[in-house]
């Protein structure tokens, strides 16, 4: 059983959706409401750096509402992973980096993958749903 | 396997204000027409899914607001766009000559080899035109970038536009190594076996 994730969004540097899993059962978008809601979260992400009084803002990690948490890592190379989850869930950054190492290491370097394009990668939802698991979420704490 | 297509394409809508930017993708994505003006807040988005060469691609086209006072967060929109279409009114002499900044605009914020179009649209006008079809193609020759005269009123044009463009990101991308089937470039390895003369402790 997947932890209390909703669903997981990987955008590439030019805000451009690449990978995305639905893990609710209810509400699943269609790929193109999925793709515009991507690039929409990028916009809003480069807008909150700009509303950042201090510079090197590195924009929104954590957006908090009543329903839903959505947590955002953004790599050095501007791509960003969120994930959105229920109100609360614990170790979501750590999650995040996971799937950062999952994606360096399975996405990027597979020689087949082209940079900057969806992701289709076998090994990569693999490993992914594994990291995914709820007992596995859990250990991420430790 | 997750996602249903193959590529993705961003492509970047920019001109002056109310040269029919909207209106252009409002055609080619729902092929419909709206002749009320709304200004576009920021950015939006259209997607339309082509078949080429047995890939599916998806085209995401960023509609951008031509404003000025949109304009914060732009560098952000150039940023990994595949394609530009530059937009002008052919009866607006000004947003013609705003090309030019445009085209500085892409120059400073987006990748080298882009792909540009040069487009002049609201040509169903013929009455009001002020910019010639000579003139501009004239322009577009000189800085080397193809050039369309379109309108989103009658169509003409349209589905051309981007289609052409979408043909000419595939083949870009086609042409890079990293997707270039032929044979790589090998090192000839040429010479000629040793002749072994009689050492000097033979003699």
């Amino acid at each position: 059983m997947a932890a209390a994730i909703y669903s997981l969004f990987i955008i590439n540097k030019s805000g451009g959706l690449i990978f995305y899993k639905d893990y609710g059962s209810t509400g699943r978008m269609d790929t193109n409401d999925s793709l515009r809601l991507a690039s929409l979260w990028h916009s809003m992400h480069a807008i909150s750096q700009q509303l950042s009084p201090t510079v090197g803002c590195s924009g929104i990690e954590l957006l908090q509402a009543d329903t839903f948490d959505l947590h955002c890592f953004q790599s050095l190379t501007g791509t960003k992973f969120f994930v959105v989850c229920e109100p609360g869930t614990q170790h979501m950054e750590n999650l995040l980096k996971l799937i950062y190492e999952l994606y360096t290491d399975y996405v990027l370097k597979n020689p087949f993958y082209e940079m900057e394009m969806p992701i289709r990668c076998e090994l990569f939802d693999i490993n992914l749903s594994q990291a995914t698991q709820k007992d596995r979420v859990a250990l991420l704490g430790r | 396997m997750n996602p249903e297509y193959d590529y993705l394409f961003k492509l970047l809508l920019i001109g002056d204000s109310g040269v029919g930017k909207s209106c252009l993708l409002l055609r080619f994505a729902d092929d419909s027409y709206l002749e009320s003006y709304i200004s576009t807040i920021g950015v939006d988005f259209k997607i339309r899914t082509v078949e080429q060469d047995g890939k599916t691609i998806k085209l995401q086209i960023w509609d951008t607001a031509g404003q000025e006072r949109f304009r914060t967060i732009t560098s952000s929109y150039y940023r990994g766009a595949h394609g530009i279409i530059v937009v002008y009114d052919v009866t607006d002499q000004e947003s013609f000559n705003n090309v030019k900044q445009w085209l500085s605009e892409i120059d400073r914020y987006a990748s080298d080899n882009v792909n540009k179009l040069l487009v002049g649209n609201k040509c169903d006008l013929t009455a009001n035109k002020v910019v010639s079809t000579e003139t501009a193609k004239a322009f577009a020759d000189e800085i080397g970038i193809p050039f369309m005269e379109t309108s989103a009123k009658n169509s003409t044009n349209v589905e051309q536009a981007f289609m052409a463009m979408a043909a000419e990101i595939k083949n870009r991308m086609a042409s890079q190594p990293s997707m270039n089937n032929a044979r790589p470039p090998t090192v000839q390895i040429r010479g000629q076996p040793v002749t072994q003369k009689s050492g000097c402790c033979s003699s």
